[in-house]
């Protein structure tokens, strides 16, 4: 129910329902007293409005009516707006605003050279949107690992002792609210006790259907899956074991672990220039294979999700350092169109360092292709180029050397635009101000003693 | 598009003089400034305000008082509503009728949401708040206190704190 819809039932006064700010941090004295001046400030307005009426029109907005608006304005402009007013702080913090304001990618995490959890902002700069050190979820938790993102949220294991052999536990959290919920442990079943199984988490959120997350661990025996797939569904509450339908030769690509959720299917990659699929429930399992001739000899491909439509990619690192980008046009069949061919070499050229084309202007692509011609910038031969991510609502892709750059890249208009001088290999952040879902009493530091295995706060 | 009749008031719409059939049975609206304006029963229901006043039954035979709506404002309301009840499934048609409708200065623009928020049209608040939102996403803090009339409240130290906080979404 929107805040502050609606006017006046019968009668000549109109009276706007108070909108219904809820404030996360109510301790916090610069919103209380945004909220008691907009209060305030919203009652002064009504009586001058209703005498302004017939003479002229007041310029401003009552605070429902401007909820309303707030509510469709993007998340970065409304960050932008509370330094308006104190009421529009109140307005522009708001949960219930920030939760139907249009969210977009804001920023990446990954993990830096000395492989300590970072984010960097979309446009490289500033300071960071999420804390990386996740500092809500350190008051319970001594150790924390994050395993995986999806979207707005993260799945991380957690220690409360500050050491690894102590019990830990799977904590799915979500930065932008600061809400956690601890998932119950996955109980490996007793006939495979004896092998040693271990679980591989992939975590699946999609914002748009905010209501549920879930969490795919295929169950691992040494170096191959076992398959059994735990999944964990946050409307259940509980870990499922079903026995997975893929073919038995399928190797699920648990180094890169791309993992995409569509339409409430978790998408893998494999080994073998396919992608399995499995539902929420368990119960549809899918192969859905590459197009046969894959222009690199790798069988792997990174996946991702713009625009509502499975994207699928890979670098030819061996050759030429062309990037082929599939999209996956027909779900149903699994056809897959080649969209884009772009030649990553040349967008790493373009911005800054000295242009190829400025020294040796009657360049041609073939001539860049010869190595013997062109004195190289100071590189070896075996630079390798990785597409990390792919922007959820707009043809622009991101990309890294490895090294020392990252850049975005407009399949549209063909900008580069450089992100930062350092490598992120990330996974894309969307900020989501949806609640937490979960289906009994755990929520913020609460654990419930049914639970098996988790201990009672 | 507005007719006046012999006793004056103005017929907006298409609405049947000889009303027989329930659902081209006409209501009087009254604007803050007097005029009348005749509506059909099913574009006024548009407004859930009306809508319930007429099946509360407290609309009397004299017609409906809006004292919070100017008779421009309603004017622009009610040809939305007639707009919208004509002929809904042509989906084409309604979007560029809908981005003329729009095409105003803001201050008509905020007069407009002011009176679809009394009236409780929900279509036209949506239609007006997401071009009012798409409108001033891209304007500066400075450009927001203007167009909306907003006296800055904050000390220059509590306004450099917000930013700095937020500094990503100033780059």
């Amino acid at each position: 129910m929107p805040p502050g819809g609606g006017g006046c039932r019968h009668g000549s006064t109109a009276q706007d329902h108070p909108p219904a700010t809820v404030l996360r941090d109510e301790g916090d004295p610069l919103l209380v007293l945004a909220r008691l001046a907009s209060q305030e400030k919203k009652q002064k307005q009504h009586e001058y409005e209703y005498e302004q009426e017939q003479e002229q029109p007041a310029v401003s907005i009552p605070e429902g009516p401007l909820a309303e608006i707030l509510a469709r304005v993007p998340y970065r402009s409304l960050c932008r707006f509370k330094c308006v007013s104190k009421p529009w702080l109140a307005l522009c913090s708001s949960r219930d605003i920030c939760k139907r304001s249009p969210q977009t990618l804001s920023g990446f995490f990954y993990y830096d050279s000395d492989a300590l959890l970072s984010f960097c902002n979309l446009n490289g700069r500033g300071p960071p949107l999420v804390d990386p050190s996740l500092p809500f979820l350190r008051e319970r938790y001594k150790l924390i690992f994050v395993k995986g993102f999806c979207a707005g949220l993260l799945l991380c294991t957690c220690w409360e002792s500050c050491s690894m052999g102590g019990e830990s536990h799977y904590v799915v959290c979500n930065p932008a609210t600061k809400e956690w919920t601890v998932l119950p442990p996955i109980v490996i079943p007793a006939e495979e006790v004896s092998h040693r199984l271990h679980p591989i988490p992939y975590l699946g959120f999609d914002a748009t259907i905010p209501t549920c997350f879930a969490v795919f661990a295929p169950l691992r025996k040494g170096q191959s899956d076992s398959g059994i797939v735990a999944i964990y569904s946050s409307q259940t509450g509980q870990w499922t074991y079903v026995q997975s339908k893929w073919s038995a030769r399928t190797h699920i690509d648990h180094v890169r672990k791309r993992h995409v959720l569509l339409d409430g299917t978790m998408h893998l990659t494999t080994r073998q220039k396919s992608i399995v699929t499995v539902d929420m429930e368990g119960k549809v399992w899918r192969e859905i294979k590459m197009p046969d001739r894959l222009p690199s000899n790798v069988d792997i491909v990174s996946i991702g999700k713009s625009q509502g439509r499975l994207y699928a990619w890979q670098i030819d690192n061996r050759h030429d350092r062309q990037l082929y980008i599939w999209v996956l046009d027909d779900y149903g069949t699994g056809k897959w169109i080649l969209k884009h061919t772009v030649n990553v070499l040349e967008l790493f050229r373009r911005p800054g360092s000295i242009s190829v084309f400025s020294v040796y202007p009657d360049c041609n692509v073939g001539v860049l292709n010869d190595r013997e011609k062109i004195g190289k910038p100071c590189r070896n031969g075996y630079d390798t180029y990785d597409m990390f991510a792919v922007h959820p609502d707009c043809n622009v892709i991101f990309l890294t050397d490895k090294k020392k750059m990252t850049i975005s890249y407009n399949l549209d208009n063909h900008k580069v635009e450089i992100i930062c001088t350092e490598s992120i290999h990330g996974l894309p952040y969307i900020p989501c101000f949806a609640e937490l879902p979960v289906n009994w009493s755990l929520r913020v530091g609460a654990a419930s003693s049914t639970q098996n295995g988790t201990p009672p706060l | 598009m507005a007719a006046t009749t012999a006793d004056g008031s103005k017929v907006v719409g298409g609405g049947e003089k000889s009303n027989v059939d329930e659902e081209s049975k006409m209501i009087t609206l009254f604007s803050s400034d007097g005029e009348r304006f005749e509506v059909t029963q099913e574009a006024a229901a548009m407004s859930q305000t009306i809508h319930h006043m007429m099946e509360d039954g407290c609309v009397d035979d004299e017609g409906v008082h809006l004292p919070n709506v100017g008779s421009s404002i309603l004017a622009m309301v009610i040809e939305y509503c007639n707009r919208h009840v004509a002929s809904p499934d042509e989906k084409e048609d309604i979007r560029s009728f809908d981005a003329g409708f729009v095409n105003v200065e803001h201050h008509t623009l905020f007069d407009i949401i002011r009176a679809a928020n009394y009236l409780d049209v929900k279509e036209l608040m949506d239609l007006c708040c997401q071009t009012v939102a798409d409108s001033i996403k891209s304007k500066s803090v400075e450009e927001i206190r203007e167009l909306f009339g907003i006296v800055n409240d904050f000390t220059p130290e509590e306004e450099a704190e917000i930013r700095k906080e937020n500094q990503w979404a100033f780059e």
